[in-house]
């Protein structure tokens, strides 16, 4: 008998995506500025500050609220599933269809966020913040049925000891 | 620019020497007598709680009743044997629209007299110096038309406006004033009197209004440096102000600076404009702040004109800049001198020779007051200011 779904959540999972939330956010909103500010050229009558807020910080932030829901079908879908004693490939197929369903996602980024000059950068750091945060959410935080289908999920959780 | 005046004071003076009375002697429907009345109406129309003092000279000024202004129309009126046309020019109140109506008669001597009072009495306390002249019948003494003082008699006819003689009307005072009252002027009288032939202008130290906002002129290519809006914390309504990042050595950008030309104002010809600029350093300043040794071609790359208005191209070689930091840079255009377009009628009106439809020294001494007014005002275009960061 399936237990019911409060019980199948693990808390501490949820804290955990919560906090890759914040975490990718943060680097989004402000830490990623700093390189930006060095190496992005906008267009005329741009301001970079215009630039940043309308358009790397905007598309970021829907990147990592696709990323997120991305992480929200696979936790429901881990949680829906057997716990097997052997690895299951089916699992880790569809850890990877969602997966390349984000770099979709982040090579589509080349065509919303543009500028001038070193968009490219923009594109890199788009990918990490939105690939990053749903590897690191899925590998660290995933439900026991699926937590060591994220690859290098094992290693992952055994160096911070999870 | 300052704006229009809500109220006004109107100070008429009419010249009253006998130079003047052939302008009334072929009766009292000359364009010059129908002039005189609607200098009236014209200021009651445009400032109708206004006030208006009257007053004639010829050496002296002498004040007038209304009653008294309205006999100008007759020929006793112009009695006076000598002009002084100096001492009304000192006694202009800034805050007032002085009109004076003269045929601006002078020696050379006096139209350079003249030019110094006007000079020191309106430019240089930025007032605008509208110059109407209009061509009226006349019948009557022309004097001192040559250095022998010589004199003849003319009669310009009352049906062929080439013959007719000229007469003028300075109108001293704020710049928006002078136009609206010349506009008032034109509705409320001359524009419809049959064969009258005018000419206008506006000597003044602006040229455009408003004055182009950088904040809102078009960057139309920026090449390695960026805008930003926080390099310094400025007035967010000062709209002549940019900022901007540098990106590397050697960068630039190219701005669209679109302007209104005052009506009547002299036209100016977009090819000759002169960029001046200010350059220091402020963050962080250097020991005495002072002003960095730049030569203006090393920041304006050059002028195009682009579908009426004007692109500036601004390069940046920072590379010999002392350091890295925020430096100002503040940018002024104006047309040179000789971009102006001077009007065709200042030398067609002027007398060369005698000939009663025309002005003597009156190419001197329009000339020598838009030359005067350029030398202390530089009229401006535009002026704008940037914030640059070098890292």
């Amino acid at each position: 008998m399936k237990q019911p779904l409060h019980q199948r959540i693990n808390w501490t999972d949820i804290l955990g995506i919560l906090g890759c939330f914040v975490f990718f956010s943060f680097l989004a909103l402000y830490l990623e500025n700093y390189i930006l500010n060095e190496v992005i050229i906008v267009s005329a009558d741009v301001t970079m500050e215009d630039w940043l807020n309308n358009v790397f910080h905007m598309w970021t932030m829907v990147g990592i609220g696709i990323a997120l829901l991305f992480i929200i079908i696979w936790y429901a879908w881990g949680n829906s599933v057997a716990i097997d004693r052997v690895e299951n490939t089916g699992k880790r197929v569809g850890w990877w269809i969602l997966f390349c369903l984000l770099i979709v996602t982040t090579l589509a980024s080349v065509f919303i966020i543009t500028a001038d000059e070193g968009a490219w950068v923009g594109h890199i750091l788009f990918g990490v913040d939105v690939l990053g945060f749903f590897y690191f959410a899925t590998a660290l935080f995933s439900p026991s049925a699926v937590k060591y289908s994220p690859p290098g999920a094992q290693t992952l959780r055994r160096i911070i000891n999870r | 620019m300052p704006a229009l005046s809500k109220q006004l004071t109107i100070d008429l003076y009419l010249d009253n020497t006998v130079s003047m009375q052939g302008f009334v002697k072929p009766g009292n429907s000359t364009i010059y007598a129908k002039t005189v009345q609607a200098l009236e109406s014209a200021a009651i129309s445009s400032w109708p709680s206004g006030h208006i003092s009257y007053a004639k000279f010829g050496a002296n000024i002498a004040k007038l009743q209304r009653p008294e202004y309205l006999k100008a129309v007759f020929p006793y009126f112009y009695n006076a044997p000598d002009t002084n046309i100096e001492k009304v020019i000192e006694a202009t109140n800034k805050n007032n629209l002085t009109v004076i109506v003269t045929d601006l008669f002078q020696k050379e001597a006096d139209a350079t007299l003249l030019i110094d009072k006007i000079n020191k009495q309106c430019i240089q306390q930025h007032m605008a110096i509208g110059v109407l002249g209009i061509k009226s019948e006349f019948l009557g003494r022309i004097y001192d038309v040559d250095i022998y003082q010589n004199s003849f008699d003319y009669n310009s006819g009352l049906n062929d406006p080439k013959r007719f003689r000229p007469f003028y009307l300075l109108l001293l005072g704020k710049h928006a004033d002078v136009a609206y009252y010349y506009e008032k002027l034109l509705q409320n009288g001359f524009k419809r009197f049959p064969n009258c032939q005018y000419e206008f202008i506006i000597i003044s130290p602006y040229i455009v209004n408003p004055l182009p906002a950088f904040g809102k002129s078009k960057i139309k290519t920026i090449k390695k440096m960026v805008e930003v809006r926080s390099l310094v914390k400025a007035n967010e309504n000062d709209k002549r102000l940019r900022q901007f990042c540098l990106r590397a050595p050697e960068s630039y950008f190219q701005v669209e600076v679109k302007y209104n030309q005052l009506l009547h104002t002299i036209p100016f010809n977009e090819r000759n404009i002169l960029p001046s600029i200010d350059f220091k350093k402020l963050k962080p300043a250097l020991k005495k702040n002072d002003s960095i040794p730049v030569e203006v071609n090393d920041f304006v790359q050059k002028f195009e004109t682009l579908n009426g208005s004007l692109a500036v191209t601004m390069k940046f070689s920072s590379a010999d800049w002392p350091g890295k930091g925020i430096y100002l840079l503040d940018l002024t255009l104006s047309p040179s001198q000789e971009a102006y377009q001077i009007p065709d009628w200042f030398s067609e009106w002027d007398m060369n020779g005698i000939d009663g439809t025309k002005t003597l020294n009156l190419n001197k001494f329009l000339n020598g007051l838009w030359e005067t007014n350029w030398r202390v005002h530089q009229p401006k275009i535009a002026h704008f200011y940037c914030y640059i960061e070098k890292r």
